[in-house]
C-alpha cells in the first residue's frame, strides 16, 4: 500500500495513541506508528486528531513520533497456504516469525515491528484452470483450483466487483503473488485480500437445517447446533470450555476448522499444535492439522490485536465458506475479546455502560455472531457453504448475569451451559442438561438420517431429565424413600442418563467420539430398560432389588462399544434385559 | 524550566503534581512511553519510576518506591531513554535481593551478564512446548494428586491466615526435578508484601536447608513501598528467563502473594482516576496478570523451563473475588490436563477423604487445610500442611 498521509503522535496511553495531522485518514484505516512502524488502526476521528489502537506493545513511542496512514483498512491475505498454519491476531505467520531465513529456529520471542507476509511467498502451487480464455465471469466464479492439502481443494475465485471476460490464464505452478488469470486485461492474483471487519458477500442466506455433528452425546442428542448456526458456551474457569472447543475442533464434521485462541493460554495452543498433526480426520484420513487454521493471540500478546483476532478468524472462515466448505470457527474466549474492547474503550475515556464495557459491546458481539450462516455463494454455479460459530465465554466469578454472557445468549442459537458444580463433581462435559437449549429445529434431519424415532427418544430423555430435577428437590428434603416406586425408577433412569450417557470423557480413546448410531442405540437401551422396569411394577415389587439389578453394569459399559458394533451390542443388551427381568 | 543535558542523560525539573504513587512531569516531550526514569528527590535520593502515559502537556510516571518526600520545586527527573532492564546473571544464584532487585544480604554487587527488559517478551505460541515432566514439590498433596510439571503455572488459593507462606518455603527447599537434571534445577522466589517475621523465616529456612546457593530470593516486605510490588515479580521472571532460556536451567518460580501485587495495581489505577472494574480493580487486571503468568513455559530446542507456583490468598475466602478468579482463568490448575499423555491420573477417583475435605474448605477461615487451586472453584484437592 502506498503512504497517503503522515502525522505525529500527541499522546500515548498503553494500547491507545493519538495522532494529529492525519487529515485524510478514514475510520478503521491501518496506520504505521513510530520508527518501528508498529501496526495500528484508526478507531476514532476527533477534529484534527485520530485515535489509534496499536496492535503491538507501544512502549518506546514518544510525543512527536511519526504516524503514517496506509490508506486502507485492516485486511487478511486469502489464498492457499492458510491451512495448517498459525497466525497472530493480525495474521502474522507465527512459525515464520520464529524461524530464520534458513528455516532454523532462531527466535522464540515475539518482537515488535516485524513484518512478514502471512502466506509463504515462495511456495509454488499447481493450478488446474476451471475457466477458459474468452469466458465471461462474475464474482464468486472459480478461476482455478489447487490441492491445498490432501483433503481440501482450494478454489480461487473472482473477487467482488470483477465482472468481465477472462483474457488470459496464469501459469502453473504459481506463487502467492502470481496472477491466476486476467479479467479484461487486469490480473487477479492467487492471493487476494479482504477487510476483516466486513463480512464477505454471498448470494443468499439459507435457513440452517443440517446439524454439525460433533460426536458428543450431550450436543448431538440434546442440544445440537446447526451448520451455519452459532453456539455459546459460558462457564467459570475449569468448567471445560477449552476442552469442549478443542474436542469439537477434533471431531466435528466441518471441512475446515478455524480455532481462535483469543486472550487465552499459550500452552493450550501448544497442545493443539502437538496433538493435531498426529491425529487423523476420521472422515478423510488426512491429518487433522491439515484442516485447521490457528489464530493465536494469547493473553500476554497485545490487547488490540486480540480484538482483531476474532475478525481475522471469521474472515478466513468466510473465505473457505465461499469456496463451498463447511467451516467451524471456534473462539476461545469471546470474553477476552470483550475485555479488549473494554480496555481500549476505557483508554479512550468513553462513558462506560454495564460493568465498564462500552455501550457498543452488544452491537460488536452481534457483528461477530451474525457472520455465522449457511449460504449460497456468489457465482454462476453457486456453492453451498457454511460458517458455524462456537464462542466460549468466561464470566467473572462464573456468574452468567454479566454482559458478555447475556448478550451472547441473545445472539447464539445454541446455549451450552457449563456448571461449576458439575465440573467439581467431575461430570464432563459439564454441560447442564436442563439449563442448556438449542433453537435449531433439526429433529427431521435426525429422524430421516439416523432413526425415525430419534426425536421421540430425544424428547423422552429431556422430559425425564426435567422430571428428575423436580424429584431431586424432594429427595434432597425428604430422602429417596418418600418417592413412589415408579418415581424411584425414573430417578434411577435419570442417573443412568447422566452418568452412562451424558458423561463423556474427551480423553477416552473410544468414547471421545460417539457416532450418531451409537448415541441412538445407547439411549434406546436406557429407555427400554426404563420402560420394562416400569412395566414390571406391581404392588409388592421390591424397587431396591430392581434398581440394583446386575444389568446396570452392562448398561454402564455401553460407552466402550465401538461405533460399528453398537447396533449389534445394543440388540444383545435388549435381549439380556428381557432375560434378566423375566427372571427377576 | 529547561531540561539540563549532562552527558547522555536528560534531566527535567518540571514536576507539577505529586500524589500517591504518581507524579506528573510537564513538558516532557522527549520522554518515551514505558521508559524507566530516575527521580532525584530534594535530599538527592534516587528512586526509579516508569512512564505510564505521555501527551503534549505532560507524562504520568509511577514511582516504585512511593512519592513521600518528593516536591514540585526541586525534584528532578532523569530520563533513561530505555525501558526498565535488570542486570541478570548466574551470580544471582545464592543471593537475597529486595523487591527492587538491590542486594539485601550484605553480599557484593552482582556481576551482570546481560541487561534484560523486565517486561519480557511474549513467547511465540508456535514454538512453545507443552508442559510435561514432573517436578516433585515435596508436598505430597501436590505430588500425588495434582502434580506439577515443567512449564506449568499452578495456582494455590489460600484463605487468609492459612500457612501458604510456610508451604511456599517448604517447596522452595524441598522441590526437585525427577531424573538426571538435578543440578540444572533452581528456584527463584518472589515475595510480595510479606512480613518481617515471614522474611526472616524464609532466610533461615533456606540457609539451614543448604539450598540457598540454588535459589534467588526477591523480598518485598509488607512495609516496603507497595508499588515496588509491581516490579518484584517481573524482576524474578526476568531472572528466571535468563536462567532458563539462556542458561538451560529448570527454574521454579514461586510468587507469593499475588493478592498483594493486585492491590498495588489497584492503588495505581485509583491514583490515575481510572474507571474501576469489578470491586475497584482495574479492567486490565486480566491482561496485566497474564503478562506475568504467561511467562511460564518451555520452548522447542531450548533445554530450560520456567514453572510457576503462584500463591493467591483469597480475600474473604471468596474464590469468585477478582484476584483468585482472574488468576484461576489464566493459570493451569490441578486438573490433570498435563498428564493426559503421561501416567494419567485423570480417571482416578479422589480418595474418599479428599472429597470430604473439599467441602470442609468452604468453611470460615481458620487454620488447617489449604485449598489447592483446582481448575475450578474448589476443584482441587485440599491438603493439610504437615506440621513442621
Ligand atoms: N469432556 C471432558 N472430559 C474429561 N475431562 C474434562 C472434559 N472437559 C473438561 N475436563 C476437565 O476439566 C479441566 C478444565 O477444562 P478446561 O477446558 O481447561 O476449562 P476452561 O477452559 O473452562 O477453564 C480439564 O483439564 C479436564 O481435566
Ligand atoms: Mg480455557
Amino acid at each position: 500500500m502506498t503512504t497517503v498521509n503522515t502525522g505525529k503522535l500527541v499522546r500515548i496511553a498503553g494500547p491507545v495513541v493519538v495522532a494529529e495531522g492525519l487529515t485524510g485518514a478514514r475510520l478503521y484505516n491501518v496506520v504505521r506508528v513510530g520508527t518501528n512502524r508498529l501496526i495500528g488502526e484508526v478507531i476514532r476521528l476527533e477534529g484534527p486528531e485520530a485515535v489509534i489502537q496499536v496492535y503491538e506493545d507501544s512502549s518506546g513511542l514518544q510525543v512527536g513520533s511519526p504516524v503514517e496512514d496506509t490508506g486502507g483498512p485492516l485486511t487478511v491475505d486469502l489464498g492457499p497456504g492458510l491451512l495448517g498454519n498459525i497466525f497472530d491476531g493480525v495474521q502474522r505467520p507465527l512459525p515464520a516469525l520464529a524461524a530464520g531465513p534458513d528455516g532454523r529456529e532462531v527466535d522464540p520471542f515475539l518482537r515488535r515491528g516485524v513484518e512478514l507476509p502471512p502466506l509463504n511467498p515462495g511456495r509454488e502451487w499447481d493450478l488446474t484452470f476451471v475457466v477458459g480464455v474468452g469466458e465471461l465471469v462474475e464474482p464468486g466464479d472459480v478461476l482455478a483450483t489447487t490441492q491445498e492439502t490432501e483433503a481440501i481443494e482450494h478454489r480461487m475465485m473472482v473477487p467482488a466487483e470483477r465482472n468481465g471476460t477472462v483474457t488470459r490464464l496464469g501459469a502453473s505452478p504459481a506463487t502467492a503473488a502470481d496472477p491466476v488469470a486476467w479479467i479484461d486485461g487486469q490480473p487477479v492474483p492467487m492471493t487476494t485480500t479482504w477487510p476483516v471487519r466486513t463480512g464477505r458477500p454471498v448470494a443468499r442466506l439459507l435457513d440452517p437445517d443440517v446439524p454439525l455433528i460433533t460426536g458428543q452425546r450431550v450436543v448431538d442428542t440434546l442440544f445440537p447446533v446447526a451448520r451455519g448456526g452459532s453456539a455459546t458456551i459460558p462457564g467459570g474457569f475449569g468448567t471445560g470450555k477449552t476442552v469442549h472447543e478443542q474436542t469439537l475442533a477434533k471431531w466435528c464434521d466441518a471441512d475446515i476448522i478455524v480455532y481462535v485462541g483469543c486472550g487465552e493460554r499459550g500452552n493450550e495452543l501448544a497442545e493443539v499444535l502437538e496433538e493435531f498433526p498426529n491425529l487423523t480426520d476420521p472422515r478423510t484420513g488426512a491429518r487433522l492439522m491439515e484442516r485447521t487454521i490457528l489464530i493465536a493471540n494469547t493473553s500476554n500478546m497485545p490487547v488490540a490485536a486480540r480484538e482483531a483476532s476474532i475478525y481475522t478468524g471469521i474472515t478466513i472462515g468466510e473465505y473457505y465458506r465461499d469456496q463451498g466448505y463447511d467451516v467451524a470457527v471456534m473462539a476461545d474466549s469471546t470474553s477476552r475479546w470483550g475485555e479488549a474492547l473494554r480496555e481500549v474503550s476505557s483508554r479512550l475515556e468513553e462513558m462506560p455502560s454495564e460493568e465498564g464495557y462500552p455501550a457498543y459491546l452488544p452491537s460488536r458481539l452481534a457483528e461477530f455472531y451474525e457472520r455465522a450462516g449457511l449460504v449460497e455463494s456468489l457465482g454462476r454455479t453457486p456453492r453451498r457453504g457454511s460458517v458455524t460459530v462456537v464462542g466460549a465465554v468466561s464470566p467473572p466469578g462464573g456468574d452468567f448475569s454479566e454482559p458478555v454472557t447475556q448478550y451472547s445468549l441473545r445472539l447464539a442459537g445454541t446455549f451450552w451451559s457449563l456448571e461449576s458444580d458439575l465440573a467439581r463433581r467431575r461430570h464432563f462435559p459439564a454441560i447442564h442438561w436442563t439449563r442448556s437449549y438449542t433453537l435449531y429445529q433439526l429433529d427431521d434431519w435426525f429422524d430421516g438420517r439416523v432413526a425415525d424415532d430419534w426425536a421421540d427418544q430425544r424428547h423422552w430423555a429431556s422430559r425425564l431429565l426435567g422430571e428428575v430435577e423436580q424429584l431431586q428437590q424432594i429427595v434432597q428434603l425428604l430422602g429417596v424413600d418418600v418417592l413412589a416406586p415408579a418415581e424411584r425408577i425414573t430417578f434411577q433412569t435419570g442417573r443412568i442418563i447422566r452418568e452412562d450417557f451424558l458423561q463423556q470423557s474427551a480423553f477416552d480413546q473410544v468414547d471421545a467420539f460417539c457416532s450418531l448410531t451409537k448415541q441412538y442405540w445407547m439411549l434406546r437401551v436406557i429407555r427400554y430398560l426404563h420402560e420394562q422396569l416400569l412395566g414390571c411394577l406391581h404392588e409388592d415389587t421390591d424397587v431396591d432389588e430392581l434398581i440394583g439389578l446386575p444389568i446396570y453394569d452392562l448398561v454402564a459399559r455401553m460407552k466402550s462399544w465401538s461405533g460399528t458394533e453398537a447396533e449389534d451390542q445394543a440388540k444383545a443388551l435388549l435381549e439380556a434385559i428381557d432375560a434378566e427381568l423375566s427372571a427377576a | 524550566m529547561k531540561p539540563h543535558t549532562s552527558l547522555h542523560t536528560v534531566e527535567l525539573q518540571t514536576v507539577s503534581y505529586v500524589s500517591g504513587p504518581i507524579i506528573f512531569v510537564d513538558q516532557a516531550l522527549g520522554i518515551h512511553s514505558g521508559e524507566v526514569v530516575e527521580v532525584v528527590s530534594p535530599d538527592e535520593g534516587v528512586r526509579r519510576g516508569q512512564v505510564l502515559e505521555v501527551n503534549r502537556e505532560r507524562a504520568v510516571v509511577e514511582i516504585y518506591s512511593g512519592t513521600r518526600g518528593l516536591d514540585i520545586a526541586s525534584t528532578r527527573v532523569r530520563l533513561s531513554g530505555d525501558t526498565a532492564r535488570f542486570p541478570v546473571g548466574t551470580g544471582l544464584l545464592g543471593r537475597i535481593l529486595d523487591g527492587n532487585g538491590d542486594p539485601a544480604d550484605q553480599g557484593p554487587p552482582v556481576m551482570p551478564e546481560a541487561f534484560w527488559d523486565v517486561n519480557g517478551l511474549a513467547i511465540n505460541p508456535a514454538v512453545r512446548r507443552y508442559p510435561s515432566e514432573y517436578i516433585e514439590t515435596g508436598v505430597s498433596a501436590i505430588d500425588a494428586l495434582n502434580t506439577l510439571v515443567r512449564g506449568q503455572k499452578l495456582p494455590i488459593f489460600s484463605g487468609f491466615g492459612l500457612p501458604a507462606n510456610e508451604l511456599a518455603a517448604r517447596i522452595t527447599t524441598d522441590a526437585r526435578v525427577v531424573g538426571h537434571e538435578e543440578e540444572a534445577f533452581v528456584v527463584v522466589f518472589a515475595a510480595m508484601g510479606i512480613t518481617h517475621r515471614e522474611a526472616s523465616f524464609f532466610r533461615r529456612h533456606l540457609e539451614e536447608s543448604g539450598r540457598l546457593n540454588r535459589t534467588v530470593l526477591f523480598l518485598n516486605l509488607a512495609d516496603d513501598p507497595t508499588i515496588e510490588r509491581l516490579l518484584t515479580p517481573r524482576l524474578a521472571l526476568t531472572t528466571a528467563e535468563y536462567l532458563a532460556f539462556e542458561r538451560g536451567y529448570h527454574v521454579l518460580v514461586i510468587l507469593t502473594d499475588m493478592t498483594h501485587y493486585c492491590e498495588a495495581l489497584r492503588e495505581v489505577a485509583t491514583a490515575r482516576e481510572e474507571v474501576p472494574g469489578r470491586r475497584g480493580y482495574p479492567g486490565y487486571m486480566y491482561t496485566d496478570l497474564a503478562t506475568i503468568y504467561e511467562r511460564a513455559g518451555r520452548i522447542h530446542d531450548h533445554p530450560g523451563s520456567i514453572t510457576q507456583l503462584i500463591i493467591v490468598s483469597m480475600p474473604d475466602d471468596d474464590i469468585t473475588h477478582p484476584i483468585p478468579d482472574l488468576s484461576g482463568y489464566i493459570t493451569e490448575g490441578a486438573s490433570g490436563r498435563h498428564h493426559r499423555r503421561g501416567q494419567s491420573l485423570r480417571n482416578r477417583p479422589a480418595p474418599s477423604g479428599v472429597r470430604r475435605r473439599v467441602r470442609a474448605a468452604v468453611r470460615p477461615p481458620g487454620s488447617g487445610p489449604v485449598d489447592c487451586g483446582g481448575s475450578g472453584p474448589g476443584l482441587g484437592p485440599v491438603w493439610h500442611v504437615p506440621g513442621r
